[in-house]
Protein backbone atom coordinates (compact mmCIF):
# COMPACT_ATOMS: atom_id res chain seq x y z
CA UNK A 1 0.00 0.00 0.00
CA UNK A 2 1.14 3.27 -1.28
CA UNK A 3 -0.63 5.21 2.18
CA UNK A 4 0.18 4.65 5.63
CA UNK A 5 -0.37 5.57 8.88
CA UNK A 6 2.28 6.21 11.13
CA UNK A 7 0.82 5.16 14.46
CA UNK A 8 1.83 5.04 17.79
CA UNK A 9 -1.70 5.86 18.94
CA UNK A 10 -1.49 5.60 22.82
CA UNK A 11 -0.07 7.56 26.27
CA UNK A 12 1.60 3.73 26.92
CA UNK A 13 3.27 3.11 22.84
CA UNK A 14 4.64 6.47 23.45
CA UNK A 15 6.22 5.89 26.16
CA UNK A 16 7.46 2.27 25.05
CA UNK A 17 9.15 3.96 22.33
CA UNK A 18 10.80 6.57 24.70
CA UNK A 19 11.59 3.57 26.80
CA UNK A 20 13.13 1.71 23.33
CA UNK A 21 15.07 4.34 22.78
CA UNK A 22 16.55 4.41 26.55
CA UNK A 23 17.21 1.15 27.17
CA UNK A 24 18.98 0.31 23.54
CA UNK A 25 20.31 3.07 21.62
CA UNK A 26 23.62 2.88 22.54
CA UNK A 27 23.54 -1.23 21.81
CA UNK A 28 22.63 -0.03 18.27
CA UNK A 29 25.31 2.20 17.93
CA UNK A 30 27.55 0.12 18.95
CA UNK A 31 26.32 -2.58 16.16
CA UNK A 32 25.98 0.58 13.66
CA UNK A 33 29.51 1.85 14.32
CA UNK A 34 31.15 -2.12 14.32
CA UNK A 35 29.77 -2.20 10.43
CA UNK A 36 30.65 1.04 9.27
CA UNK A 37 33.60 2.19 11.28
CA UNK A 38 32.43 6.05 11.81
CA UNK A 39 30.21 7.37 14.78
CA UNK A 40 28.40 9.96 12.71
CA UNK A 41 27.18 7.78 10.56
CA UNK A 42 26.42 5.42 12.83
CA UNK A 43 24.20 8.06 14.44
CA UNK A 44 22.12 7.87 11.04
CA UNK A 45 21.80 3.69 10.99
CA UNK A 46 20.59 4.55 14.75
CA UNK A 47 18.37 7.00 13.78
CA UNK A 48 17.09 5.07 10.71
CA UNK A 49 16.45 2.21 12.94
CA UNK A 50 14.41 3.73 15.40
CA UNK A 51 12.12 5.18 12.28
CA UNK A 52 11.78 1.81 10.92
CA UNK A 53 10.77 0.57 14.69
CA UNK A 54 8.25 3.26 15.08
CA UNK A 55 6.48 1.61 11.61
CA UNK A 56 6.63 -1.90 13.01
CA UNK A 57 6.12 -0.96 16.60
CA UNK A 58 3.15 -3.80 17.09
CA UNK A 59 5.95 -6.23 16.87
CA UNK A 60 7.63 -4.72 20.50
CA UNK A 61 6.54 -6.83 23.20
CA UNK A 62 8.45 -6.39 26.23
CA UNK A 63 10.97 -4.03 25.80
CA UNK A 64 13.61 -6.05 28.16
CA UNK A 65 13.13 -9.33 26.53
CA UNK A 66 16.18 -10.55 24.86
CA UNK A 67 12.99 -10.33 21.62
CA UNK A 68 13.32 -7.31 21.60
CA UNK A 69 16.99 -6.19 22.10
CA UNK A 70 17.55 -9.31 19.16
CA UNK A 71 14.74 -7.41 17.12
CA UNK A 72 16.50 -3.80 17.56
CA UNK A 73 19.86 -4.93 16.60
CA UNK A 74 18.77 -7.05 13.89
CA UNK A 75 16.75 -3.93 12.25
CA UNK A 76 20.08 -1.65 13.15
CA UNK A 77 22.50 -4.77 11.54
CA UNK A 78 20.56 -4.58 8.35
CA UNK A 79 20.26 -0.24 8.06
CA UNK A 80 23.69 -0.23 8.81
CA UNK A 81 24.71 -2.89 5.99
CA UNK A 82 22.62 -0.85 3.11
CA UNK A 83 24.53 2.09 4.04
CA UNK A 84 27.78 0.01 3.89
CA UNK A 85 26.82 -1.38 0.44
CA UNK A 86 25.80 1.63 -0.70
CA UNK A 87 28.31 3.55 -0.03
CA UNK A 88 30.95 0.90 -0.89
CA UNK A 89 28.79 0.77 -4.76
CA UNK A 90 27.81 -3.02 -3.52
CA UNK A 91 24.83 -4.39 -4.99
CA UNK A 92 23.64 -7.57 -2.92
CA UNK A 93 21.73 -9.93 -5.47
CA UNK A 94 20.52 -13.30 -4.25
CA UNK A 95 23.12 -16.21 -4.16
CA UNK A 96 21.61 -18.24 -6.86
CA UNK A 97 24.90 -20.49 -6.19
CA UNK A 98 23.52 -21.03 -2.65
CA UNK A 99 20.45 -23.25 -4.27
CA UNK A 100 22.54 -25.14 -6.20
CA UNK A 101 25.01 -26.24 -3.51
CA UNK A 102 21.67 -27.76 -1.31
CA UNK A 103 21.88 -31.41 -1.75
CA UNK A 104 18.35 -32.81 -3.36
CA UNK A 105 17.80 -33.91 0.22
CA UNK A 106 15.23 -32.84 2.45
CA UNK A 107 16.24 -30.18 4.39
CA UNK A 108 13.81 -31.24 7.23
CA UNK A 109 15.64 -34.64 7.06
CA UNK A 110 18.78 -33.88 7.55
CA UNK A 111 17.68 -31.25 10.45
CA UNK A 112 15.84 -34.28 12.48
CA UNK A 113 18.97 -36.58 12.54
CA UNK A 114 21.82 -34.03 13.97
CA UNK A 115 21.93 -32.75 17.62
CA UNK A 116 20.51 -28.93 18.50
CA UNK A 117 23.62 -27.19 19.65
CA UNK A 118 25.23 -27.77 16.09
CA UNK A 119 22.08 -26.23 14.86
CA UNK A 120 22.48 -23.41 17.01
CA UNK A 121 26.30 -22.74 16.08
CA UNK A 122 25.24 -23.36 12.38
CA UNK A 123 22.99 -20.50 12.37
CA UNK A 124 25.38 -17.97 13.87
CA UNK A 125 27.73 -18.91 11.15
CA UNK A 126 24.86 -18.19 8.10
CA UNK A 127 25.34 -15.32 5.92
CA UNK A 128 23.29 -12.17 7.47
CA UNK A 129 20.54 -11.78 4.62
CA UNK A 130 19.42 -14.88 6.06
CA UNK A 131 19.99 -14.90 9.66
CA UNK A 132 17.90 -11.87 9.91
CA UNK A 133 15.07 -12.76 7.95
CA UNK A 134 15.33 -15.86 10.06
CA UNK A 135 15.46 -14.13 13.11
CA UNK A 136 12.97 -11.89 12.45
CA UNK A 137 10.21 -14.92 10.89
CA UNK A 138 11.18 -17.72 13.78
CA UNK A 139 12.38 -15.56 16.48
CA UNK A 140 9.72 -12.23 16.57
CA UNK A 141 7.44 -14.01 14.79
CA UNK A 142 6.69 -11.85 12.03
CA UNK A 143 5.32 -12.50 9.10
CA UNK A 144 7.09 -12.09 5.47
CA UNK A 145 5.28 -9.42 4.90
CA UNK A 146 5.66 -7.57 7.70
CA UNK A 147 9.73 -8.41 7.41
CA UNK A 148 9.71 -6.92 3.87
CA UNK A 149 8.20 -3.47 4.93
CA UNK A 150 10.74 -3.55 8.13
CA UNK A 151 13.78 -4.38 5.86
CA UNK A 152 12.59 -2.79 3.01
CA UNK A 153 13.23 -6.02 1.06
CA UNK A 154 10.26 -7.16 -1.70
CA UNK A 155 7.91 -9.58 -0.11
CA UNK A 156 9.82 -12.83 -2.93
CA UNK A 157 13.45 -11.58 -2.01
CA UNK A 158 12.23 -12.04 2.24
CA UNK A 159 10.45 -15.88 1.04
CA UNK A 160 13.63 -16.64 -0.92
CA UNK A 161 16.10 -16.09 1.87
CA UNK A 162 14.25 -17.70 4.48
CA UNK A 163 13.89 -20.79 2.23
CA UNK A 164 17.56 -20.62 1.11
CA UNK A 165 18.68 -20.26 4.48
CA UNK A 166 17.28 -23.19 6.06
CA UNK A 167 18.53 -24.99 2.61
CA UNK A 168 22.06 -23.57 3.73
CA UNK A 169 21.88 -24.41 7.05
CA UNK A 170 20.96 -28.37 6.12
CA UNK A 171 23.63 -28.48 3.76
CA UNK A 172 26.58 -26.80 6.24
CA UNK A 173 25.55 -29.03 8.64
CA UNK A 174 25.55 -32.30 6.49
CA UNK A 175 28.90 -30.75 5.19
CA UNK A 176 30.58 -30.23 8.52
CA UNK A 177 29.89 -34.53 9.15
CA UNK A 178 28.36 -33.68 12.29
CA UNK A 179 27.30 -36.94 14.35
CA UNK A 180 23.33 -37.66 14.12
CA UNK A 181 22.05 -38.30 16.95
CA UNK B 1 13.08 -30.78 12.09
CA UNK B 2 9.97 -29.51 13.03
CA UNK B 3 9.65 -25.57 13.07
CA UNK B 4 9.53 -25.48 17.14
CA UNK B 5 13.06 -26.52 17.43
CA UNK B 6 14.00 -24.24 14.36
CA UNK B 7 12.38 -21.64 16.32
CA UNK B 8 13.84 -22.74 19.46
CA UNK B 9 17.69 -22.71 17.81
CA UNK B 10 17.10 -19.02 16.28
CA UNK B 11 16.23 -17.60 19.44
CA UNK B 12 18.93 -19.26 21.42
CA UNK B 13 21.35 -18.49 18.39
CA UNK B 14 20.45 -14.78 18.29
CA UNK B 15 20.69 -14.39 21.72
CA UNK B 16 24.00 -16.36 21.76
CA UNK B 17 25.30 -13.94 19.08
CA UNK B 18 23.79 -10.62 21.52
CA UNK B 19 25.50 -12.21 24.59
CA UNK B 20 29.15 -10.39 22.46
CA UNK B 21 27.11 -7.11 22.87
CA UNK B 22 28.78 -5.02 25.82
CA UNK B 23 26.04 -3.99 28.13
CA UNK B 24 24.34 -0.44 27.41
CA UNK B 25 25.43 0.79 30.86
CA UNK B 26 29.11 -0.35 29.51
CA UNK B 27 28.97 1.24 26.15
CA UNK B 28 27.33 4.58 27.44
CA UNK B 29 30.83 5.18 28.93
CA UNK B 30 32.03 4.48 25.81
CA UNK B 31 30.23 6.56 23.48
CA UNK B 32 28.59 10.06 23.63
CA UNK B 33 26.06 10.74 21.06
CA UNK B 34 26.56 13.99 18.88
CA UNK B 35 24.26 17.21 19.32
CA UNK B 36 22.93 16.46 15.65
CA UNK B 37 22.08 13.22 16.78
CA UNK B 38 20.26 14.13 19.79
CA UNK B 39 18.17 16.84 18.06
CA UNK B 40 17.10 14.62 15.32
CA UNK B 41 15.84 11.88 17.93
CA UNK B 42 13.94 14.84 19.57
CA UNK B 43 12.40 15.66 16.27
CA UNK B 44 11.76 11.61 15.57
CA UNK B 45 9.76 11.81 19.11
CA UNK B 46 7.51 14.61 18.30
CA UNK B 47 7.31 13.18 14.50
CA UNK B 48 5.44 10.15 16.02
CA UNK B 49 3.82 11.92 18.27
CA UNK B 50 2.34 14.18 15.74
CA UNK B 51 1.13 11.31 13.40
CA UNK B 52 2.14 12.09 10.11
CA UNK B 53 1.49 10.35 6.64
CA UNK B 54 3.98 8.67 5.04
CA UNK B 55 3.03 8.24 1.32
CA UNK B 56 6.20 7.32 -0.88
CA UNK B 57 8.92 9.37 1.82
CA UNK B 58 7.10 12.43 1.13
CA UNK B 59 5.09 13.45 5.22
CA UNK B 60 2.27 15.00 5.34
CA UNK B 61 0.10 15.88 8.66
CA UNK B 62 -3.46 14.41 9.38
CA UNK B 63 -4.86 16.98 8.60
CA UNK B 64 -3.66 17.56 5.47
CA UNK B 65 -5.13 13.92 4.70
CA UNK B 66 -8.22 14.56 6.13
CA UNK B 67 -8.85 18.13 3.79
CA UNK B 68 -7.51 16.06 0.94
CA UNK B 69 -9.67 12.91 1.00
CA UNK B 70 -13.22 15.09 1.87
CA UNK B 71 -12.77 17.04 -1.13
CA UNK B 72 -11.79 14.43 -3.36
CA UNK B 73 -14.70 12.15 -2.31
CA UNK B 74 -17.38 14.85 -2.66
CA UNK B 75 -15.80 15.81 -5.97
CA UNK B 76 -15.93 12.38 -6.91
CA UNK B 77 -19.81 12.16 -5.55
CA UNK B 78 -21.04 15.01 -7.72
CA UNK B 79 -19.16 14.21 -10.69
CA UNK B 80 -20.60 10.50 -10.63
CA UNK B 81 -23.97 11.83 -9.69
CA UNK B 82 -23.74 14.63 -12.51
CA UNK B 83 -22.82 11.82 -15.03
CA UNK B 84 -25.56 9.52 -13.88
CA UNK B 85 -28.61 12.22 -12.60
CA UNK B 86 -28.81 11.56 -9.17
CA UNK B 87 -30.75 14.18 -7.13
CA UNK B 88 -29.68 17.05 -5.39
CA UNK B 89 -31.00 15.25 -2.09
CA UNK B 90 -29.36 12.15 -2.47
CA UNK B 91 -25.92 13.51 -3.49
CA UNK B 92 -25.86 15.47 -0.03
CA UNK B 93 -27.11 12.40 1.82
CA UNK B 94 -24.32 10.52 0.32
CA UNK B 95 -21.71 13.03 0.79
CA UNK B 96 -23.28 13.82 4.58
CA UNK B 97 -22.26 10.04 5.08
CA UNK B 98 -18.97 9.88 3.35
CA UNK B 99 -18.00 12.63 5.59
CA UNK B 100 -18.75 11.44 8.26
CA UNK B 101 -17.24 8.10 8.09
CA UNK B 102 -13.90 9.95 6.59
CA UNK B 103 -13.87 12.02 9.78
CA UNK B 104 -14.57 9.09 12.35
CA UNK B 105 -11.46 7.65 10.99
CA UNK B 106 -9.45 10.56 11.61
CA UNK B 107 -10.98 11.27 14.64
CA UNK B 108 -7.96 11.65 17.68
CA UNK B 109 -7.93 8.38 19.52
CA UNK B 110 -8.28 8.22 23.18
CA UNK B 111 -5.62 6.76 25.95
CA UNK B 112 -6.95 4.31 27.61
CA UNK B 113 -7.31 6.81 30.68
CA UNK B 114 -9.79 8.73 28.29
CA UNK B 115 -7.15 11.23 27.72
CA UNK B 116 -6.79 12.99 24.14
CA UNK B 117 -3.54 12.84 21.97
CA UNK B 118 -3.57 16.61 21.87
CA UNK B 119 -3.19 17.52 25.27
CA UNK B 120 -0.48 19.29 26.52
CA UNK B 121 1.23 16.79 28.32
CA UNK B 122 1.81 14.35 25.23
CA UNK B 123 4.71 11.88 24.32
CA UNK B 124 6.72 15.28 23.24
CA UNK B 125 5.92 17.42 26.00
CA UNK B 126 6.38 14.91 28.40
CA UNK B 127 9.84 13.97 27.56
CA UNK B 128 10.72 17.65 27.25
CA UNK B 129 9.68 17.91 30.62
CA UNK B 130 11.21 14.83 31.92
CA UNK B 131 14.51 14.94 30.78
CA UNK B 132 17.14 18.08 31.75
CA UNK B 133 18.37 20.20 29.15
CA UNK B 134 21.88 19.00 27.37
CA UNK B 135 21.68 20.56 24.67
CA UNK B 136 20.31 23.43 23.22
CA UNK B 137 18.52 24.04 19.78
CA UNK B 138 19.43 27.23 18.11
CA UNK B 139 19.12 26.15 14.22
CA UNK B 140 15.52 27.70 14.06
CA UNK B 141 13.74 24.47 12.90
CA UNK B 142 10.44 23.60 15.07
CA UNK B 143 12.41 25.51 18.09
CA UNK B 144 9.07 24.94 20.13
CA UNK B 145 9.51 22.06 22.91
CA UNK B 146 5.57 22.64 23.80
CA UNK B 147 4.14 21.86 20.80
CA UNK B 148 0.77 22.21 22.15
CA UNK B 149 0.75 25.11 24.33
CA UNK B 150 -0.82 28.44 24.27
CA UNK B 151 1.73 31.01 24.98
CA UNK B 152 0.59 34.14 26.73
CA UNK B 153 1.29 37.28 24.73
CA UNK B 154 4.60 39.14 26.14
CA UNK B 155 7.02 41.48 25.09
CA UNK B 156 10.52 41.04 26.41
CA UNK B 157 12.11 43.24 28.90
CA UNK B 158 16.25 43.74 28.31
CA UNK B 159 16.33 44.08 32.40
CA UNK B 160 20.05 43.00 33.29
CA UNK B 161 18.39 41.10 36.84
CA UNK B 162 21.57 40.62 39.04
CA UNK B 163 25.17 40.92 38.44
CA UNK B 164 26.99 38.13 40.42
CA UNK B 165 29.63 38.78 42.78
CA UNK B 166 33.21 39.48 41.11
CA UNK B 167 31.84 39.64 37.71
CA UNK B 168 31.05 41.95 34.93
CA UNK B 169 28.88 42.09 32.05
CA UNK B 170 30.93 41.07 29.17
CA UNK B 171 27.91 40.89 26.54
CA UNK B 172 24.98 41.62 26.43
CA UNK B 173 22.76 40.08 23.19
CA UNK B 174 19.44 40.96 22.85
CA UNK B 175 16.64 39.63 19.58
CA UNK B 176 12.93 39.93 19.70
CA UNK B 177 12.39 36.87 21.73
CA UNK B 178 15.90 36.40 23.40
CA UNK B 179 18.34 38.50 26.15
CA UNK B 180 21.59 37.01 26.74
CA UNK B 181 23.85 38.61 28.68
CA UNK B 182 27.59 37.44 29.13
CA UNK B 183 29.69 37.62 32.52
CA UNK B 184 33.22 37.24 33.16
CA UNK B 185 35.34 37.58 36.16
CA UNK B 186 38.92 38.75 37.05
CA UNK B 187 39.87 35.12 37.09
CA UNK B 188 38.41 34.53 33.11
CA UNK B 189 35.34 32.70 34.09
CA UNK B 190 32.35 33.10 32.39
CA UNK B 191 28.63 32.85 33.81
CA UNK B 192 26.11 33.34 31.05
CA UNK B 193 22.45 34.35 31.42
CA UNK B 194 19.71 33.77 29.05
CA UNK B 195 15.80 34.96 29.31
CA UNK B 196 13.62 33.50 26.69
CA UNK B 197 10.18 33.91 25.86
CA UNK B 198 8.44 30.92 26.57
CA UNK B 199 7.51 30.64 22.52
CA UNK B 200 10.70 30.68 21.70
CA UNK B 201 12.25 27.83 24.35
CA UNK B 202 15.40 26.29 23.73
CA UNK B 203 14.91 22.92 22.70
CA UNK B 204 16.65 20.55 25.65
CA UNK B 205 17.38 16.62 25.74
CA UNK B 206 18.95 14.55 28.35
CA UNK B 207 21.21 11.91 28.07
CA UNK B 208 20.73 10.12 31.24
CA UNK B 209 23.34 7.79 31.52
CA UNK B 210 26.35 10.54 30.73
CA UNK B 211 24.24 13.54 33.02
CA UNK B 212 22.81 12.95 36.45
CA UNK B 213 19.82 15.61 35.83
CA UNK B 214 18.13 16.94 39.60
CA UNK B 215 14.89 18.91 39.08
CA UNK B 216 13.55 21.11 41.91
CA UNK B 217 11.33 23.93 42.63
CA UNK B 218 13.39 27.28 42.28
CA UNK B 219 11.23 30.72 43.18
CA UNK B 220 8.40 28.62 42.75
CA UNK B 221 9.59 27.35 39.31
CA UNK B 222 9.72 23.91 37.80
CA UNK B 223 13.73 23.71 37.66
CA UNK B 224 16.86 21.00 36.03
CA UNK B 225 20.00 21.72 37.15
CA UNK B 226 22.97 19.39 36.32
CA UNK B 227 26.41 19.62 35.21
CA UNK B 228 28.09 18.70 32.03
CA UNK B 229 31.72 19.47 30.82
CA UNK B 230 32.56 21.12 33.70
CA UNK B 231 29.91 23.59 33.93
CA UNK B 232 26.84 23.65 36.29
CA UNK B 233 23.29 24.69 34.44
CA UNK B 234 19.83 25.46 35.83
CA UNK B 235 17.63 26.15 33.77
CA UNK B 236 14.13 27.41 34.92
CA UNK B 237 10.19 28.22 33.58
CA UNK B 238 8.16 31.59 34.78
CA UNK B 239 4.82 32.15 33.02
CA UNK B 240 6.60 33.80 30.58
CA UNK B 241 10.11 33.22 30.23
CA UNK B 242 12.07 30.15 29.93
CA UNK B 243 14.97 31.19 32.37
CA UNK B 244 19.04 29.54 31.55
CA UNK B 245 22.01 29.99 33.63
CA UNK B 246 25.29 27.93 33.19
CA UNK B 247 29.04 28.55 34.52
CA UNK B 248 31.71 26.71 36.23
CA UNK B 249 30.38 27.73 39.36
CA UNK B 250 29.57 25.03 41.74
CA UNK B 251 26.25 24.09 42.00
CA UNK B 252 25.45 25.62 44.94
CA UNK B 253 26.93 28.92 44.30
CA UNK B 254 25.06 29.21 41.03
CA UNK B 255 22.02 28.15 42.65
CA UNK B 256 22.41 31.26 45.07
CA UNK B 257 22.51 33.03 41.54
CA UNK B 258 19.70 31.74 40.22
CA UNK B 259 17.26 32.72 43.24
CA UNK B 260 18.09 36.06 43.18
CA UNK B 261 16.55 36.63 39.92
CA UNK B 262 12.99 37.83 39.76
CA UNK B 263 10.50 35.33 38.23
CA UNK B 264 7.06 36.47 37.03
CA UNK B 265 3.59 34.58 37.67
CA UNK B 266 1.23 37.65 37.10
Amino acid sequence: MLIYLLLLDTAEERNKFEQLYNRYRYTMLYTANSILQDQGLAEDAVHDAFIRIAKNFGKIGDVDSPHTRGFVVVVTKNVALTMYNRQKGIVITEDESAMNHVADSNADDIFSRISYESIVQQIISLPNIYKEVMYLCLVNEMKIKQVSQLLHLPEETVKKRLQRGRKVLAERLEKEGITYE
Amino acid sequence: MSKDILKKAAADAMEKELSYIPSEKELSGQYTFSESFLQKMESLFRYVDRTYMDIRGILLKREHILVFLLAAFNLAVLAVSTATGIKWRDIRFICSIGTLIILSFFAPKKDKDGSSRQQEEDFGGSYMRRHAPAMIDTSGVDPSPYPYRRYPRKELEYIIPIVPQDYSVEKDIRSASTHIVEFRDIAGRSLTYEKRLLKDAVLVTVDPYAVKAEEFILNGCDAICFEKDGETHILWEDKYHQLYLHSADSKDTLMQTAEKIPVEFV
